[in-house]
């Protein structure tokens, strides 16, 4: 049986707080609709790491459980948005955000 | 996988090769992520996470996919009924939403 090395919780709460910036800071500044799809997927992965990095560390499987109801929701916001991408393509030739705005007034 | 289908089956090849544009907006926005960034960083090393500790000891990590399945079946039951009618509810939307109208 092998050992998991003690790296302490402080690194990865770090490493998620890393990732969940990358995800804004894409999701701010792109304005292809696929991309900032991608990056809210690696904003809600961020967090799924810091639920399974306290999990770990508080010896408490809750955080696991939470970490797998946040991909259950990914997949499904993933499958309905895929989908509005493409139909939104059919109709309007793009989908680039800053083009996509007849819901404004 | 399904975003690398969707990007496949859209041809998008000039709008996702095209470069980042610089916008005033853009950068006061990266600027204040970067800010909370350091909030974050600064949270987490000030001062080391404190909780109440659970019964899942590590020496229980070989046994870690029986104790998941036990706590998933039974504390965490209806949540997972919900998330499968969730998904169900998302699966039809996709196929009714992406489906040619005739």
């Amino acid at each position: 049986m092998w050992v998991v090395p003690t790296i302490p919780p402080a690194l990865y709460l770090m490493l998620s707080g890393v990732l969940f910036t990358i995800g804004v800071i894409g999701a701010l500044t792109r304005r292809n609709a696929i991309v900032v799809f991608m990056c809210i997927e690696l904003m809600l992965n961020a967090v799924n790491l810091t639920f399974v990095t306290f999990s770990r560390f508080l010896q408490s499987l809750d955080g696991v459980m939470f970490a797998f109801f946040v991909m259950a929701v990914a997949a499904a916001e993933a499958a309905v948005g895929l989908a509005i991408f493409v139909m939104i393509y059919r109709s309007r030739e793009t989908i680039n955000l800053d083009e996509i705005n007849i819901l404004k007034w | 996988m399904l975003i690398v289908f969707v990007i496949m089956l859209l041809d998008l090849e000039n709008e996702l090769r095209s470069r980042l544009k610089i916008v005033y907006s853009k950068v006061i926005g990266s600027f204040l992520v970067v800010l909370f960034l350091f909030g974050i960083l600064y949270s987490v090393v000030a001062k080391s996470p404190t909780g109440k500790m659970g019964s899942y000891a590590p020496d229980k990590v070989s046994a870690n996919v029986k104790a998941v399945g036990e706590v998933l079946f039974t504390q965490y039951l209806f949540p997972f009924e919900i998330i499968s009618v969730l998904l169900v509810a998302a699966i039809i939307g996709a196929v009714v939403l992406s489906k040619k109208r005739t």
